[in-house]
């Protein structure tokens, strides 16, 4: 018997005013599994995805959780069940450092007296560590993230959603803007997050990128899905072909 | 090797850039004239400077969490004037204070529900606010500060009694510094202040509520406004109407001095503070050192810029060092 | 570095540069002043050029602090203590508010240091004030004699009815000591005189030159029956309202105090009846004397009645020759 699916999603509508943004979209990802959604400017690539994350109701269709039916009224429905959403410029407060990042919204404290601490050394502690897990070496975990390259901030997000046992994390253009050098990193943290037990979902409109690293490939065209194929079944000129077709 | 990584160290703290200048500033003054340290002036300084340090305070925290309240000197005027108000209408001296002070919470509430409600620009909202409160405060006056009933001076003796050479609202400033410190740079509240002002979504998605933050920072914000202005009264003896008128601007100039980042998420309380003194003193050190009373403006403006050169100078010197 | 080290040199040059001619260092009496005054108020440049004319003469040094933002009696209270951190010779100041400067001029006293008060006098002269003397005009004195004044002698037709009287008080800074005691010497001479309380209206025009003719306009368009326009202070309200009304100079009767320009043209148009001068240039003037004659003779300090002189049609255009400003 097939294994149920980590997440699916069945018939999903959604508009923007009169724009139908998702014409009746069926989308699931497996456990441990990468998947990449794929598709022009314009596809609903984001609104899917944005949907998955709690961050808008879909007008029609359901979504479930291993089996369960799920709603998201809120980021914080979806965070409980362990879906994370990291976007180019929301993943991370540039401002703050590494620790703090890593840490927001669960920092862990210690209560002296009436006041609960930031248990401070423990982050500075366990970020290392976490780091270090998806092959990431930064001097100092006090260092703001503004300060790193656009592949490290996109290893401290991925970092984090491993250290925080994520089941499903949405990369939304991870590789967007980056160099040669970086994109290959960046891949390789995905790699590390799959072997970690996470899943995820790769959205970027750069076929060249999420091919080596994907189990599975969904293209998205104006709202629909226009294809879904397992990595061995396609190659990258064949799915070129289709999105232009 | 060592000198660069100490220097490295130094530099990277949030304040040094404030101190740096605080440090400057005094030493020109004293030599421009070295009564700017004598005993009596220093006394003066200090007794001076708590009310506008405590409003600077909240208007910090705020901007760290990413807004502007420009109400804050109305506030500064209507809580003691509210006070004074119910005194002379017989209210006991503790209920006046706690409902005054509780008006000050609620006006740091509105102003928080307005902005979160609408999405107007807090810097807007708050100027309307100003006015709007600035009104009640002339409306309930009748632009003349009202006299001040004999059971205020309880209040008069506990808030700026002198403690040698200081009065005890200089205590209560630092007692606030140093909770508000802890709150930013200690605890979870304080991270997500900086997260909320440094990048609202990125915090909304980690599951905190940028709303729910940004009301508490308005509260704080406008309490702290409502007490600075009772202490204010409290020593001077006056409720005057016009009390606060400016010090919006000034705040938000002591905090920028001090590190304060415009834009949100980033800033430091004890900085902020230097420059709240450093703002204070500088009048004072015109006046001493014989300059006439045209150039004030212009040092305040100046000094802001240099502070932040300063900051930015030093802030790129410091990631260099470390990397 | 190098940025650093520039920045900071040129910041001392600056600082010095611009204080270093005004940086004590001479064995002359420093006398400053310390008004409430708004750097932007034209009165208080007439004063201005009679303490400067007396420093000259008498050899002496001083500087006339003057806030910002007119009125700000906390900035006029931070300076003065900042004042007497450098231990002046003598200090003259005004006493705009009842209670707030009796400890800081009491303390100045007590340390030896003389406090002459000009222009605006504490309500309670010397009984609410240890300040040596005031030179200045007496304040309820004088608005009593505005009213006075206006409707016996300069109201046309002759002294009227009191009920048909509807007078309008403008008041530039209520609150402020000098602003009050005219209005009520103003108002005793009203309630004298048996104009009903209910046809007189106090409006708080601020000092500031817009948002007066604004107010005032806005009061007498509502208010057509006003017929009588006092003011506490210069009566530019009620010039420049009436003439922006239409109304014909004299249909209203309006009257102030002081001689800025603006009051000295109302008076030549026929729209100002009169204004009363305190002669700001000897309150500028008086009290530096009066400090130095102290210091090198040891005489002791006396009240002086600056002067209610009535500037009209018949002698404002002498007056105007004679008008000293600071250019």
């Amino acid at each position: 018997m097939k294994k149920q699916p980590l997440v699916e999603m069945r018939n999903i509508h959604k508009w923007y005013g009169r724009i139908h943004a998702l014409k009746g979209v069926d989308f699931k990802v497996n456990e441990g599994e990468v998947v990449g959604l794929v598709g022009d400017n314009g596809a609903g690539k984001s609104t899917l995805i944005k949907i998955l994350c709690g961050v808008h109701l879909p007008d029609k269709g359901e979504i479930f959780f291993k089996g369960n039916k799920v709603r998201f009224a809120s980021p914080k429905d979806a965070i409980r069940l362990g879906i994370e959403a990291i976007h180019q410029s929301t993943g991370l407060v540039d401002t703050l450092d590494i620790k703090r990042n890593i840490f927001l919204g669960r920092e862990p404290v210690k209560k002296i007296g009436p006041v609960r601490w930031l248990n401070l050394k423990r982050m500075a502690e366990d970020s290392i560590k976490a780091l270090k897990k998806i092959g990431l070496e930064i001097n100092s975990p006090s260092t703001k993230v503004e300060e790193l390259s656009g592949g490290q901030r996109q290893g401290v997000a991925i970092a984090r959603a491993i250290y925080f046992k994520t089941n499903l994390l949405l990369l939304d253009e991870p590789t967007n803007n980056l160099s040669v050098k970086e994109t290959e990193k960046v891949l390789e943290y995905v790699h590390e997050l799959r072997r970690q037990g996470t899943s995820s979902v790769f959205i970027t409109h750069n076929l060249y990128h999420v091919y080596p690293i994907a189990d599975r490939i969904v293209i998205l065209k104006l709202g629909e899905k226009i294809g879904e194929f397992k990595k061995e079944e396609t190659s990258v000129e064949e799915l070129i072909e289709l999105i232009k077709s | 090797m060592r000198l660069r990584q100490f220097l490295g160290n130094v530099l990277v703290v949030k304040e040094i850039s404030s101190i740096f200048m605080l440090t400057v500033t005094m030493l020109i003054f004293y030599i421009l004239s070295p009564y700017f340290l004598s005993y009596f002036n220093l006394r003066t300084l200090l007794e001076l400077f708590p009310e506008l340090g405590i409003v600077v305070l909240g208007v910090t925290v705020l901007m760290i969490s990413g807004e502007f309240d420009l109400s804050v000197g109305s506030v500064f005027a209507l809580c003691p004037i509210l006070i004074v108000k119910m005194l002379s209408a017989g209210v006991n001296l503790g209920i006046a204070t706690t409902l005054a002070l509780i008006v000050s919470l609620g006006i740091g509430a509105l102003n928080a529900l307005m902005v979160v409600k609408t999405g107007i620009p807090s810097f807007i909202i708050t100027l309307a606010t100003m006015m709007c409160w600035r009104g009640v405060v002339l409306a309930v006056t009748e632009g003349t500060p009202p006299s001040i009933p004999e059971e205020f001076s309880w209040l008069e003796s506990h808030l700026t009694f002198w403690l040698g050479p200081i009065r005890i609202s200089f205590i209560y400033f630092l007692i606030i510094l140093i909770a508000l410190w802890i709150i930013l740079e200690r605890t979870r509240l304080g991270n997500w202040m900086f997260a909320t002002g440094g990048n609202p979504e990125a915090a909304r998605a980690r599951g905190i509520s940028p709303a729910k933050v940004k009301l508490i920072s308005f509260m704080i914000t406008s309490l702290l406004a409502g007490f600075a202005g009772l202490v204010q009264t409290s020593r001077i003896g006056s409720a005057l109407p016009s009390a606060g008128q400016g010090w919006e601007l000034d705040a938000i100039a002591a905090s920028v001095i001090g590190g304060t980042s415009l834009f949100g998420g980033a800033g430091s309380i004890i900085g902020a503070a230097i420059g709240a003194f450093l703002l204070r003193i500088i009048g004072n050190g015109l006046v001493i050192a014989g300059a006439p009373g045209y150039y004030f403006r212009m040092f305040v403006g100046i000094i802001i810029i240099l502070a932040v050169i300063f900051d930015i100078t030093l802030k790129k010197r410091a990631s260099k060092a470390r990397w | 570095m190098r940025d650093k080290t520039m920045v900071i040199l040129a910041l001392v040059v600056i600082c010095l540069g611009i204080t270093a001619p005004f940086a004590s260092g001479q064995k002359t009496y420093n006398f400053p002043f310390i008004s409430h005054g708004g750097e932007e108020n034209p009165f208080w440049s007439q004063v201005y050029v009679g303490y400067k004319d007396a420093l000259k003469r008498y050899e002496c040094e001083g500087k006339m602090y003057r806030p910002p933002r007119e009125g700000d009696l906390e900035w006029q209270l931070n300076t003065w203590k900042a004042v007497l951190a450098r231990k002046p010779d003598g200090i003259i100041t005004t006493i705009p508010d009842e209670k707030m400067f009796d400890d800081v001029i009491k303390q100045a006293i007590d340390m030896g240091i003389p406090v002459l008060c000009a222009n605006t006098d504490d309500p309670e002269h010397e009984k609410g004030n240890a300040r040596l003397a005031y030179i200045g005009q007496p304040l309820v004195e004088s608005g009593y004699m505005l009213a006075e004044l206006a409707i016996t002698k300069y109201f046309p037709g002759g002294p009227p009815d009191p009920k048909n009287l509807h007078v309008l008080i403008t008041m530039g800074a209520p609150g402020e000591t000098w602003c009050e005691m005219r209005e009520e010497g103003i108002t005793n001479f009203l309630h004298e005189y048996g104009v009903p309380e209910k046809n007189i209206y106090r409006l708080d025009t601020t000092m500031k030159a817009d948002e007066i003719q604004a107010r005032v306009v806005g009061y007498l368009g509502a208010h057509p029956e006003t017929n009588l326009v006092l003011s506490t202070q210069f009566s530019i309200g009620g010039y420049l309202a009436a003439k922006s009304l239409g109304k014909k100079p004299g249909e209203i009767t309006v009257a102030g105090f002081d001689l800025v320009p603006t009051v000295l043209d109302g008076i030549e148009e026929g729209y100002i009846a009169f204004t009363i001068n305190q002669q700001p240039y000897l309150q500028g003037y008086l009290p530096v004397a009066m400090l130095y004659l102290m210091k090198e003779t040891g005489i002791t300090p006396v009240d002086v009645n600056t002067s209610m002189a009535v500037v009209d049609k018949t002698n404002v255009k002498q007056m105007r020759e004679r008008l000293r400003v600071t250019k």
